[in-house]
């Protein structure tokens, strides 16, 4: 933990003297992050209110669920590159489901939730089997399904789900008794319901991983196989049921977000959560909840860039250099750990 | 170095290190002198690896100085060490199994054989023969098992141009011809001006091969020892402190038959057949040896009555057939398997003991409470694994990696035992340990037998077989072989069956 704070800060440093380099005026940005992910305006003294919060937490859904579904994964030795073709698969579905069979009510946002991981773990399944029974690797299939799950989506909602013909490749909007509307509170504090499923399953997840004899053979297949087979784990099972299970918290990742904040499918629907999540993941290292700060710092991070450019002009893009920074430092410091002896 | 420098090869003054409050080393003074086999001899965690590791490099000492061919030294990585012609084979090696055996040696060398395989292969082979050893080159290294990762570590340092070559616990991984060829061959090369460090536990061999020997208890040292002018019982009395108790004979007489083998074949994944056993019955109290060369079909042979392995032919285990069953059905069962490598087949490393204590354990009711695996029943039973092993365990809380190489092996040991299985099965269980360690090791394998258990004991010792089972059998060529009555404690008999001398 104070390795990782101290990876941070030095990703910081790095960052500061880049910026210092480029001749950019160091305080202005750090007072518009500040401004942008906290509503606290340094220089007056003043808060703005709750939105810039509310704005971090809604970015940090998607990638909060995406990275828990990495992170299962990584658990038990496996890497979902996949999470992004899983969570376009589960958005379209759950939309599907929303506009063909009608569903609408609290039992409909959870059958179109439950459809849509059924969608992301069917996604991840030729990778799972092609890993546990073919020994090919998982980072190439699943990197492959991810073109397909973009293309495929792309053409159903160019054809047979599209809103209009000729039109924008998009499905029509589910109608607002089908979505997850987030909750307004005073204050302008917006809760969307979503962030809480994602905190609520990475709970599940831990609990599931520490203290249950599946969630324990799932660890152990991560962390040495040999020893899971004598101890009487079925391995290749075990990776095989990872993925499955990866793929469908992505599904879930996918249907909520089409729910609660996109409501309608469209090839836009993901900048690329799925692949944003890896770097949430590996932030997190080893723990389940990991997951939570990890994903918020990253939603903080292109928050703060956004307000950023913005307010000085400086590219939003900015943000891929902090995160990428932060995500070296940090598999700095976890390497050095291992190799000191 | 120099052959004609007259001061030591090294040289450590009052050297110190500490992990936690554990003073793994306290103020040792240790010198060696040139063109000598030098022994380090001690129980496990007596800080043998440690001292090394320092000298090699890869620890820095709290305090104390370092003196190679009298010039004061202070190493920041092995990489320095290796500079001035310091090689180290550690306990654990760090030879990669996918590459091949060749590109291992090649790894890090840099040098000019990069790009000449050819060339290369002819080098090492040529290193190789210095030590005895012999290697199928372009094969992966992992395919040679432990033994040869092992042997091509010592290889390794070699190739690095090492003229101080210190080897921890080479032995525990050879087998006994290795092991021979090995120490037969460090004698020339000391002979060359070289030095060579021995950290063993097994005394025959210091008395064999080694000239001088120093021991170390409790991270202090002990005895400085000129090998001729000692004997093998003030050497292991200066090891534990004390003269140590004479070992117990195995006690009890077998009762009903517990596990019967018939036409019994262990398979490999390709469905060819890795070892034969015709009949075999290991009756209640029993424990059975199985001596063997590595490599004969003990390893598939154990592993198939696990179930990790597919088999064809009957296995019943007290009255039920139980080859159908699947491994966590067997463990569920009773059956229980110490594996050959704890560190790498056994164990994560990483992980708290705590948890390692769950491993194979994980159906266990006992571990629940409310349907949730409990922390408190996780530490219960890692300190009752602990104890019955002796393993020298400061908290649960710890990761495996922080206990020394024979506590490791001690506390996977202790899991097994702990699991008061019907039948015992180990490969080079006491692999690792030292002499008090074996001796509690077959204990309490006795008094499990003694309760009704029965234990299927592969092993390189001879001798402690031949002590401590109740009837010693051979593996040759992927057969299991009954020895003879009026052979059965006939060591060179068995020696020359273990070599298909004899049928
Ligand atoms: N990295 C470490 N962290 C904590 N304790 C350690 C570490 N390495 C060794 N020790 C402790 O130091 C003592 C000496 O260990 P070691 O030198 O490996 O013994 P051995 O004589 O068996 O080689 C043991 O009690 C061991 O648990
Ligand atoms: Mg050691």
């Amino acid at each position: 933990m104070i390795r990782v704070t101290l990876a941070i800060a030095a990703a910081l440093g790095v960052l500061a003297a880049l910026l210092a380099l480029a001749g950019v005026p160091l305080r202005d940005v750090a007072v518009s992050f500040v401004e942008g992910t906290t509503g606290w305006i340094p220089d007056r003294g003043e808060f703005v209110g709750w939105q810039p919060v509310s704005e971090v937490l809604r970015r940090a859904t998607p990638l909060l669920l995406t990275g828990l579904a990495v992170q299962i994964a990584l658990q038990a030795g496996s890497f979902n590159i996949g999470a992004e073709g899983q969570l376009r698969v589960g958005g379209l579905v759950a939309a599907w489901a929303c506009l063909s069979l009608g569903l609408t009510g609290p039992l409909g946002i959870v059958v179109a939730t439950i459809l849509g991981a059924a969608a992301g773990l069917l996604w991840a399944a030729p990778a799972a089997w092609i890993r546990a029974f073919r020994g090919g690797h998982e980072v190439i299939s699943t990197i492959m399904l991810n073109y397909v799950a973009v293309f495929a989506t792309e053409f159903v909602v160019s054809g047979p789900m599209q809103e209009r013909p000729g039109g924008e490749p998009t499905t029509a909007v589910i109608p607002e008794a089908a979505s997850l509307s987030a909750i307004t509170f005073g204050g302008g504090f917006v809760l969307y319901p979503a962030l809480l499923v994602g905190i609520g399953l990475a709970i599940l997840a831990r609990l599931w991983l520490n203290r249950t004899p599946p969630g324990f053979e799932h660890r152990l297949v991560g962390a040495n196989p040999s020893a899971a087979a004598y101890a009487g784990v079925k391995t290749k099972w075990v990776s095989l049921r990872a993925l499955l299970l990866s793929g469908a918290v992505a599904g879930v990742a996918g249907a909520l977000h089409l729910l609660g904040q996109e409501r309608r499918y469209s090839i836009g629907f993901s900048p690329g959560y799925g692949f944003d999540s890896l770097g949430v993941a590996l932030l997190a290292g080893g723990h389940p909840l990991g997951v939570l700060p990890a994903a918020l710092l990253f939603a903080a991070i292109e928050q703060g860039a956004v307000r950023a450019q913005v307010a000085i002009g400086l590219p939003k893009e900015i943000s891929f250099v902090i995160q990428g920074l932060l995500l070296l430092l940090v598999a700095y410091v976890r390497w050095r750990r291992r190799s000191t002896l | 170095m120099d052959a004609t420098n007259p001061a030591p090869a090294v040289k450590m003054l009052g050297i110190s290190k500490r992990f936690g409050r554990v003073r793994a080393n306290d103020s040792i003074d240790f010198t060696v002198s040139r063109g000598t086999l030098h022994a380090i001899i001690g129980e496990n965690g007596s800080g043998k690896s440690t001292l090394m590791r320092i000298l090699y490099g890869s620890l820095r000492p709290d305090r104390g100085r370092i003196e190679i061919d009298g010039q004061r030294v202070s190493f920041h990585s092995p990489k320095d060490a290796i500079g001035l012609g310091v090689g180290m084979a550690s306990q654990q090696p760090s030879i990669i199994p996918e590459l091949s055996c060749i590109e291992n040696l090649l790894l890090g060398a840099g040098g000019p054989f990069l790009l000449q395989r050819d060339a290369a292969i002819a080098k090492a082979s040529a290193d190789a023969k210095r030590l005895g050893f012999e290697f199928e080159w372009t094969r992966s290294a992992g395919e040679s098992g432990p033994a040869g990762m092992q042997k091509l570590e010592i290889l390794r340092q070699l190739w690095r141009g090492a003229r101080l070559l210190i080897l921890d616990e080479p032995t525990v991984l050879l087998s006994p011809l290795d092991t021979e060829a090995l120490f037969r061959n460090l004698k020339s090369y000391v002979e060359e001006g070289n030095t060579v460090i021995l950290v063993t536990h097994r005394l025959r061999d210091v008395v064999d091969f080694c000239t001088h020997a120093t021991v170390l208890r409790g991270g202090k040292k002990v005895s400085d020892l000129i090998v001729s002018e000692t004997s093998l019982d003030q050497m292991s009395s200066l090891i534990v402190g004390e003269t140590a108790a004479p070992a117990s004979a195995t006690v009890g007489s077998p009762g009903d038959a517990l596990l019967s083998l018939k036409d019994f074949h262990a398979l490999q994944e390709d469905g060819r057949i890795a070892a034969t056993v015709e009949q075999l019955t290991v009756r209640s109290g029993e424990i059975v040896g199985i001596a063997g060369v590595d490599g004969n079909g003990q390893r598939p042979f154990l592993e198939s009555l696990l179930g990790v392995r597919r088999h064809k032919g009957s296995l019943v285990l007290a009255g039920t057939d139980i080859g159908r069953w699947s491994v966590r059905e067997r463990i569920a069962g009773g059956v229980t398997l110490i594996p050959e490598v704890v560190q790498t087949e056994g164990l994560v490393l990483d992980w708290p003991l705590l948890d390692n204590a769950l491993i194979g354990n994980q159906w266990r009711k006992e571990f629940r409470r409310s349907g949730l695996i409990d922390r408190r029943s996780k530490i219960g039973y890692a300190g009752r694994m602990a104890a019955r092993m002796r393993a020298k365990v400061r908290s649960v809380e710890e990761p495996a990696q922080n206990l020394s190489g024979g506590n490791q092996q001690r506390f996977a040991v202790g899991r097994a035992l702990e699991m008061k299985p019907r039948v015992c099965l180990g490969l080079q269980p006491t692999r690792g340990l030292d002499v008090s360690g074996a001796a509690t090791f077959y204990e309490e394998v006795a008094s499990l037998c003694g309760e009704g258990a029965c234990a299927i004991l592969v092993s390189n010792e001879l001798d402690e077989l031949l002590e401590r089972c109740h009837r010693v059998l051979v593996m040759f060529a992927g057969r299991l072989l009954e020895v003879p009555e009026s052979k059965s404690k006939d060591r060179h008999a068995i020696g020359r069956m273990m070599v298909g001398l004899d049928p």
